[in-house]
């Protein structure tokens, strides 16, 4: 009883699809039906649908060619995720798929017909001359790949996990090789990871006719059962990198919870058995749908239970060409004809069956060309010594030229990838320490010759390991010793047929034989510039298909200059993975303050600033700022870094690390401080209070907390000081009240004398406020009085509520971020890390001023003492313009058409009616005190005054008073 | 196989966590040549082969460790939890 689509054939014992449980999802407006088990692009093939995409230049029909694990185009768009691997896809029931790229009414049509005006090179010699030109084309050439989708953003939300393993033994493939590797290794009783790319095991072999599938059913079930291996399906191993990391990812089931998962594997041995694949043969118009790589058709009857067309011609030069004819002929498709480029076939094959079969065996013959103007309709061969011409009607042409073993997971270790010329592929050679390869991925094709290989890898990963298989290896080389020779590729056909100009080499980028003949007659002449310029094998499928044509191609032409067949390096991952899994099991856990909720209930609006949510504003970063000059502002400041450095050696690494003496500091003053690398570049400013002898409480800015903490321990590593550096950022939360009437409300919440005598500027005293006892600091980080208090974490919300009430009749206000840092930049403080960057020194920062030299050494002292008095790289300058004008954070600073810096911050000031920002610049004779720069913003000139910051109060009595 | 380190108060963890802090140098004196301090900042042997170098395990117990590696084959001679 067939139920389904009459594309479907009756069941076979081999499919991996479930009939008892029929599904539907949409297609572009339509219900394609379809069984559990299917891919996308499967189930779409079985309801009569060839074309699914368009190609990337020429934006030509493409369909189904090539299912296997590189298997990249066609893309669609599965439930809103984009540049789906259809035919790796599993269908879900209701899914929602849509083509993507180019609409129906397509002008790059027009450049597949136009022969010419996408020639190789075509962007390299279009745009070089007009600027104009290069603007106006840049959104038609967004708009010109034909495969790929419109990102959309935030368009999935999709789940990740990572998972870890460290078995003793990783085998990666789960074909007949793989297999018998993974139970010779779990023989010893040790841990194996079996990683298969599909949803079975099998491999090669599940998709073959031939009585072998038994006895790989057998062996899969003996995997299945064995409980040292861990058997992980539907997982590809995507890289191997050096530290010995194996990258598996896994598209998982939606009951799993989880879209993807990531699989890192420490294993200690890795066996290597990835098998290979069909390698496209190339012909005119070798990129139509209908066309079928012989592993792809196989899967299609033996995996999914569909029939690949009705009529077809086989083309090929080796025995599996045979044994797919055969397979397409059992499967009710008429085969017209085998061409097989061979002069005879090899002693024992399939001759005789396909003469049973009544199918024309054409040694000597090859595939010249497909027809049709969408999908095959159509083929042309040629005899290739004679000049004999057929052509036939049909709709399915399958075609292929030999294989490529899939060496591309190995050539990402140390391990080389060596070319046989007398084989026509390349094999792995001279694999590192502890890596073994076996099966397919070796040549072989019998199926006891994989075997062998697989059990031999299996003795040798145990013997790596340190057990005595000298035996089971010696008995595996004797059984591959008896195998059949490993069969060559057939060699390369030229051009043959009156039209040559659609030969595709690489299907992912559209590059013909004949693009690449341009790139060589226009004087390229290495491998990987000629790659780099006609793009070929750099598409989606990333030389997967691609390569192997491309070097033998080359070779073919410059057998002198360009025959050696090197392998390009590839690069990780080698098969597209979801950016959102290379994240997995990495959570992102933000910092919040003490503070955090009493500020949301106030109204702060929250802002993620580096590790730390701080709050940005409280409706009104402007007027907050001008609380602090008019009245009074209360900031939270609890992110800065807080140390405990004490010690006997404390105020010896204190003194190594800062630019200012400890010597002189007494008690109850602070100290201002910046910290410079040894190159004399600025790292991070604070302030430094001295608590006890040789015990200090040091503050950091936000951002760099943790480097100077990182800071001060190598340098008690590096000297063997015997000071101790306490991270107390969390333990002592940090307000900053400051503005003209801080005096005045914070006396009302304390009974220590704060007057100006009893609490100068730059001094500190310990003190309850609002009964909490706290660290009272006054300095002056935003040009106003100011207190920055510092309590226990646990008293601060109750502390801010306190000063809150008492300041409200005073017009006190909260101040966000945004205030802090405007008031910051009025008073002219560079920020390290924003308003200077990694190359910016003690003076070119401008704190010169800031440097004791009482002390015989210093981190950064000695290049500090050169660089006194020398020319300055880059400098940091203030500017000022009238009124509010539009200028952002790195608009550029110019000199007629001279780059020679960036606006670092720039803000308007209410308190000063004016624009004012700091620009990070070359030195110029231009830029003098009370000169003027030009500033760029979106392309329009803006002039500002140069003026020596801090933009008002430059004396500072505001602050000192 | 594998590059990771074994920390003293964390055991292997992978080379990610871990930031590199260059080559063990010795700081000339305060009254070295300027040479030396040039040599000092800038200047590294770039070894390939047995390295003394320094580690910081930023995402971890935030300490710093010194250890021998070779450089070519990231064998660890020395160092980390002993």
């Amino acid at each position: 009883m067939n139920t389904s689509t009459p594309r479907r054939l009756p069941e076979i014992s081999t499919e991996v699809i479930d009939r008892s449980s029929p599904l539907a999802f949409k297609y572009e407006g339509r219900e394609i039906p379809a069984f559990s088990g299917d891919t996308i692009a499967g189930a779409l093939y079985a309801s009569g649908i060839r074309i699914m995409s368009t190609s990337f230049k020429y934006h030509r029909p493409r369909g189904l060619f090539d299912m296997g694990v590189h298997a990249s185009e066609p893309f669609m768009e599965v439930d809103g995720r984009l540049n789906t691997r259809i035919a790796r896809t599993p269908v879900i029931r209701g899914m929602e798929v849509k083509r993507q790229g180019s609409s129906r009414i397509d002008l790059f049509k027009l450049a597949d017909k136009a022969s010419g005006a996408m020639e190789v090179g075509f962007y390299y010699k279009s745009f070089y001359k007009s600027k104009a030109l290069w603007n106006k084309s840049l959104e038609l050439m967004r708009k010109a790949p034909g495969n790929l989708g419109e990102v959309k953003p935030l368009s999935s939300r999709d789940r990740f996990e990572a998972v870890n393993l460290t078995p003793e033994v990783l085998v990666i493939g789960g074909g007949a090789a793989g297999m018998e590797a993974a139970l010779q290794a779990a023989s010893a009783d040790i841990r194996v990871v079996l990683v298969e790319a599909e949803a079975w095991l099998g491999g090669f072999f599940s998709f073959q006719k031939s009585g072998d599938s038994r006895r790989i059913g057998d062996l899969a079930a003996q995997v299945r059962s064995e409980e040292k291996i861990t058997t992980l399906t539907s997982t590809t191993a995507t890289a191997i990198y050096p530290e010995g990391i194996v990258m598996c990812t896994r598209i998982c089931r939606p009951e799993e919870g989880v879209f993807e998962r990531l699989y890192l594997i420490r294993p200690k041995t890795v066996i290597a058995a990835t098998g290979a694949m069909d390698r496209p043969l190339i012909f005119n118009q070798n990129d139509r749908p209908g066309i079928l790589l012989p592993q792809t058709a196989q899967r299609l009857i033996y995996l999914y239970g569909i029939k690949p067309g009705e009529t077809a011609l086989v083309a090929g030069g080796d025995d599996q060409t045979h044994r797919v004819a055969l397979d397409l002929s059992t499967a009710g498709v008429k085969v017209l004809a085998v061409c097989d480029s061979r002069s005879k076939g090899l002693p024992g094959t399939l001759e005789g069956r396909l003469k049973e079969e009544g199918i024309e065996l054409l040694y000597g013959w090859t595939l010249s060309e497909a027809l049709g103007k969408q999908q095959v309709t159509g083929a042309e061969i040629r005899e290739i010594e004679g000049a004999g011409v057929e052509t036939f009607k049909l709709d399915l042409i399958v075609a292929s030229s030999g294989r490529t073993p899939l060496f591309k997971l190995l050539a990402l270790t140390e391990g080389r990838m060596v070319y046989h010329p007398d084989l026509g592929f390349h094999l792995p050679d001279r694999l590192p320490p502890g890596f073994f390869a076996a099966g397919r991925l070796l040549g072989h094709e019998s199926v006891s010759a994989i075997q062998a290989q697989g059990r031999l890898a299996g003795a040798l990963a145990l013997a790596y390991l340190g057990y005595d298989t000298g035996t089971q290896i010696d008995d595996s080389r004797k059984s591959l010793a008896d195998s059949p020779p490993i069969a060559p590729n057939p060699r390369r056909i030229p051009a043959m047929g009156q039209k040559k100009d659609r030969r595709f080499i690489c299907l992912g980028n559209d590059v013909t034989e004949k693009e690449i003949d341009a790139a060589l007659s226009e004087g390229f002449d290495s491998t990987e510039m000629i790659k780099r310029y006609t793009t070929a094998t750099m598409g989606a499928e990333q030389g997967a298909l691609s390569q192997a044509n491309f070097l033998d191609y080359l070779a073919s032409v410059k057998p002198d200059t360009l025959g050696n067949q090197k392998l390009f390096t590839p690069r990780p991952p080698i098969v597209g993975v979801r950016l959102g899994v290379l994240g997995a099991g990495l959570h992102d856990l933000p910092r919040r303050p003490p503070l955090h909720l009493i500020q949301i209930q106030q109204g702060g609006v929250p802002i993620r600033t580096g590790p730390w949510i701080r709050i940005e504003h409280f409706g009104d970063p402007e007027s907050e700022s001008l609380a602090v000059h008019q009245t009074a502002g209360l900031c939270d400041v609890s992110t800065l870094g807080k140390f405990r450095v004490f010690g006997p050696d404390a105020t010896a690494l204190l003194n190594f690390i800062n630019t200012r003496s400890l010597n002189r500091l007494e008690n109850h003053r602070i100290h201002y401080s910046v910290s410079c690398n040894e190159e004399g570049v600025i790292i991070d400013d604070g302030v430094i209070l001295k608590q006890n002898e040789n015990d200090y409480y040091v503050t950091t800015t936000t951002a760099r907390g943790p480097l100077v903490r990182e800071w001060y321990l190598r340098w008690c590593r590096e000297f063997g000081w015997k000071a101790w550096v306490v991270d107390i950022t969390d333990a002592r939360a940090g307000m900053n009240l400051t503005g003209p009437l801080s005096r005045e409300i914070l006396s009302k919440l304390t009974s220590r004398d704060i007057s100006n005598s009893a609490l100068p500027y730059m001094h500190w005293v310990e003190a309850d406020v609002a009964g909490v006892s706290c660290l009272l600091l006054r300095m002056g980080f935003m040009g106003e009085l100011s207190y920055e208090i510092h309590p226990p974490s646990g008293f601060a919300e109750h502390l801010w509520k306190a000063i809150i009430s008492a300041g409200k009749p005073l017009g006190l206000k909260p101040v966000g971020l945004d205030g802090i840092l405007l008031c910051r930049l009025e008073k002219g403080h560079p920020l390290p890390g924003l308003d200077m960057d990694g190359n910016t020194t003690l003076y070119e920062g401008n704190y010169g001023w800031c440097i004791d030299t009482d002390r015989k050494e210093m981190a950064g002292g000695p290049m500090l003492k050169l660089l006194k008095g020398e020319p300055f790289k880059n400098v940091v300058i203030g500017f000022e313009s009238d009124g509010r004008i539009d200028l952002t954070d790195g608009d550029l600073v110019v000199e007629n058409i001279r780059r020679l810096g960036y606006v670092t911050s720039v803000r308007y000031s209410p308190f000063l009616g004016k624009t004012i920002g700091l620009a990070l610049v070359k030195p110029s004779p231009g830029i003098t005190p009370g000169g003027s720069i030009m500033l760029q913003h979106n392309r329009r000139p803006v002039r500002a005054r140069l003026v020596k910051p801090p933009f008002f109060d430059p004396k500072g009595r505001r602050m000192k008073e | 196989m594998g590059f990771q380190i074994n920390c003293p108060n964390c055991g292997f963890r992978d080379l990610y966590e871990f930031k590199f802090g260059g080559e063990v140098k010795e700081r000339p004196g305060p009254d070295a040549d300027i040479r030396e301090w040039r040599h000092y900042i800038y200047f590294h042997k770039n070894t390939n082969g047995i390295h003394e170098e320094w580690w910081y395990h930023t995402f971890g117990c935030r300490t710093w460790i010194q250890i021998t590696r070779n450089t070519a084959t990231h064998q660890i001679s020395r160092g980390g939890r002993e």
